[in-house]
C-alpha cells in the first residue's frame, strides 16, 4: 500500500521532531514517528529508528526533556517535551530551512 | 534533565548520564520494545499476520542493536571515560616520580606567583587612577617626598606651609589647593578607652585636603575649611576605613572619640571611604590629622 518512500535530507530529522512536539505537545517515540508519517501523507519515510540516536541527541543538547508515563494502553513509555532552547532551536532551523530552500528554488526555477 | 542551555549545559548533561549508563541502557531498550510492539500491533490492525507484522515492525525500524549503540554513543561516553583515564594515569606517573612533581609544582607556583605580584604591582602604580574624583585633574607641586627645611630660594621639590597658605589665599589658577605633608609619621596612638597604645602612620594635612581631591567621607565628615582658619582649637582627625575595620573592628561610634598622638588629643571626625589609601601608592596613613 506505500508507495516507495523519498528519504528525508540529514539533519532535517530534527526539525520535523521539533516542530512536532512543538504541536502536540507531550509524545513518545512512536507517537512521533507516526505523526510525521501522517503529516507528511506517508512520503517521507523516517527509519523509524533513526528517531532515537536522534531524541538522544536532542536531549544532550537540552532542546527536549524526557519523562516515564504511561500509553493508554498501560504501558510504560518514556514521553518527550521541547524546552525553552528547543523552540529558540525550531524557529532556527526552519529559518535555516527555508533560507536554504529557497536557494535551491531560485536555481531550479532559472531559465 | 538540566535546562541550561549551551555547552557547559551539554556537558553537565553527559557527566551526569555517566553515572546512569546502565540505566540508559535499559531505557532505551525498553522504549524501543514499546515502538517495535506498538507497530506490530497497528500492522496486524492492518491485516498482516502476526509473523508478518513482527518482521514489518523490524524492518521498518531498523537494526535495533546498532540503533542502541548509536543512540549510547552520542552521549560521548568513550571520550569523557577516556579523558579521565587519562587523568589518572598522569596522576599516577606524577606520584611515583615526587621528587621531580614537587620541583615542578614549585617552580609553576613561584613563576605564576611572581607575575601576578609584578602584575599588581604596576596595576596599582600605574594602571590605577588614584580613588579620588577626576585624578587626570590633579596637579602636585613638588615631590610629595622630600623632607627638611625650605630656606633655600626657589626651591620647588618642598614647600612651607606658609608659602602654601599664600598661594591659596592668591590662587587664580586652581579650583582647589590643598597641602599634605611630605611625609607620614609614625607614631604611636592612644585611641580613648584602651590603654595600649598603638603603632600609626599620620599624615598631616591641610583642610581642604578632602575636599580638594573629592573625597567624601565614609562615615562622620572629613575636614572643611573652619578646621584651617581657627587657631589652637580643636584639632581633627580623620581616620582610614582600613584602620577602622582593623583596630577599632569597625565599631559604630567612633565619631568624636578621642585620639592621642604625640602631646596632642584630637577628635576623630569622620572615617574615609574604604578605596581612599591617600595620594601615595602603598603608603596609605591610618589617619589624615589638621592641627593648627
Amino acid at each position: 500500500m506505500a508507495m516507495s518512500r523519498d528519504e528525508i535530507p540529514p539533519g532535517t530529522l530534527y526539525l520535523l521532531i521539533l516542530k512536532t512536539l512543538s504541536v502536540r505537545g507531550k509524545l513518545h517515540g512512536y507517537e512521533i514517528a507516526e505523526s510525521i508519517e501522517q503529516h507528511s501523507e506517508d512520503i517521507l519515510q523516517v527509519e523509524e529508528g533513526s528517531l532515537y540516536p536522534a531524541l538522544q541527541r536532542m536531549l544532550i543538547k537540552g532542546w527536549v526533556t524526557a519523562e516515564w508515563g504511561v500509553t493508554a494502553g498501560n504501558r510504560r513509555a518514556r514521553y518527550y517535551t521541547l524546552t525553552a532552547g528547543g523552540k529558540k532551536q525550531l524557529h532556527t532551523e526552519i529559518s535555516q530551512f527555508e533560507r536554504v530552500m529557497g536557494a535551491i528554488t531560485r536555481v531550479i526555477q532559472a531559465a | 534533565m538540566s535546562h541550561l542551555s549551551g555547552p557547559i549545559g551539554e556537558l553537565i548533561r553527559r557527566l551526569r548520564m555517566l553515572f546512569h549508563r546502565r540505566q540508559l541502557d535499559l531505557d532505551l531498550e525498553e522504549e524501543m520494545r514499546l515502538h517495535l510492539e506498538l507497530r506490530r500491533q497497528q500492522q496486524i490492525e492492518s491485516g498482516l499476520l502476526p509473523l508478518a507484522a513482527r518482521q514489518a515492525a523490524h524492518r521498518r525500524f531498523g537494526n535495533v542493536t546498532r540503533i542502541k549503540e548509536k543512540s549510547m554513543m552520542s552521549w560521548g561516553f568513550e571520550g569523557l571515560e577516556s579523558f579521565f583515564q587519562d587523568a589518572a594515569y598522569g596522576a599516577r606517573a606524577l606520584l611515583r616520580s615526587k621528587g621531580l612533581t614537587i620541583v615542578a609544582l614549585l617552580s609553576l607556583a613561584l613563576g605564576i606567583g611572581a607575575n601576578t605580584s609584578i602584575f599588581s604591582l604596576l596595576d596599582a602604580v600605574m594602571l590605577r587612577s588614584l580613588p579620588v574624583k577626576d585624578p587626570a585633574q590633579l596637579v602636585l607641586l613638588g615631590k610629595g617626598k622630600a623632607s627638611g627645611k625650605t630656606d633655600d630660594f626657589a626651591r620647588t621639590d618642598l614647600y612651607s606651609y606658609p608659602f602654601y597658605r599664600q598661594m591659596q589665599e592668591k590662587n587664580q589658577v586652581f579650583s582647589d589647593t590643598a597641602a599634605f605633608c611630605s611625609m607620614t609619621n609614625a607614631v604611636h596612638g592612644f585611641v580613648e578607652g584602651r590603654t595600649d597604645s598603638e603603632p600609626m602612620n599620620v599624615q598631616l594635612v591641610s583642610a581642604t585636603y578632602f575636599t580638594t581631591l573629592g573625597v567624601r567621607a565614609f562615615k562622620g565628615r572629613t575636614l572643611n575649611d573652619t578646621d584651617d582658619n581657627s587657631e589652637g582649637d580643636h584639632p581633627v582627625a580623620v581616620i582610614s576605613y582600613a584602620w577602622w575595620k582593623r583596630s577599632l573592628a569597625r565599631d559604630p561610634n567612633v565619631l568624636n572619640r578621642e585620639l592621642k598622638l604625640g602631646a596632642m588629643t584630637y577628635n576623630i571626625v569622620g572615617v574615609a571611604p574604604p578605596e581612599f589609601f591617600g595620594t601615595k601608592v602603598g603608603e596609605a596613613p591610618t589617619c589624615g590629622y589638621r592641627s593648627p
